[in-house]
């Protein structure tokens, strides 16, 4: 839980982006499409646990139930 | 220290962000939770050295325990709602922030009802005692 998570999600998108434009260029936008939604399910299921994990500390801190 | 931490973090998300700006916009949203959600636990590692302090003070002054509780849900119920609507309006979303931030009001409302009871009662029994 520290600031490598940052940098793993930029190297994600990046990857993803040099990905996509590769299959543009080679006319399969449709496989591109699916590339880019998956990088971004990838993503958001880390920052989710992320969220979760963020709400489990405040509740057990603040008291809240 | 923690604040070099935090203004470290922060510099980075906001790079980041910038970043995938261009290219991947709702990565970008993506990284800009994450880098505040590593911030807001920095921050409430700090905090957790305060509540203790603050608990101490409650048990020496005799503070009645119930009301501490409640300060304590009010401040993270603000906290929450300021991380949501801080976020939402960030990315465009300003109704959807105001609502957050109307419903968190709300929530403090009601998590102050029985503090206001109490006050209540013990005006009206300095009144009796009149």
């Amino acid at each position: 839980m520290d600031i490598s998570i940052l940098f793993k999600i930029a190297a994600i998108g990046i990857i993803i982006t040099v990905i996509c434009q590769i299959l543009k260029k080679s006319d399969r936008d449709d496989i591109a499409t699916l590339v880019s939604i998956v990088g971004l399910v990838i993503v958001l299921a880390v920052v989710v646990g992320m969220i979760g994990d963020l709400f489990n500390d405040i509740k057990s801190i603040f008291g809240l139930i | 220290m923690e604040i070099m931490k935090i203004v470290g973090v922060a510099f980075v998300t906001a790079v980041t962000a910038v970043l995938l700006k261009g290219t991947k916009p709702e990565l970008s949203f993506a990284v800009t939770v994450a880098g505040i959600i590593v911030i807001l636990l920095y921050i409430v590692d700090a905090l957790q050295g305060t509540l203790a302090v603050f608990r101490t003070i409650a048990e020496t002054t005799g503070v009645e325990n119930g009301l501490l509780k409640v300060l304590l849900k009010i401040v993270g119920v603000g906290y929450i709602t300021e991380f949501g609507a801080g976020i939402l309006s960030d990315f465009g979303s300003n109704a959807v922030a105001d609502k957050v931030a109307l419903g968190g009001k709300i929530a403090i409302v009601l998590l102050a009802l029985p503090v206001f009871e109490g006050l209540l009662t013990l005006v009206k029994s300095f009144l009796q005692l009149v």
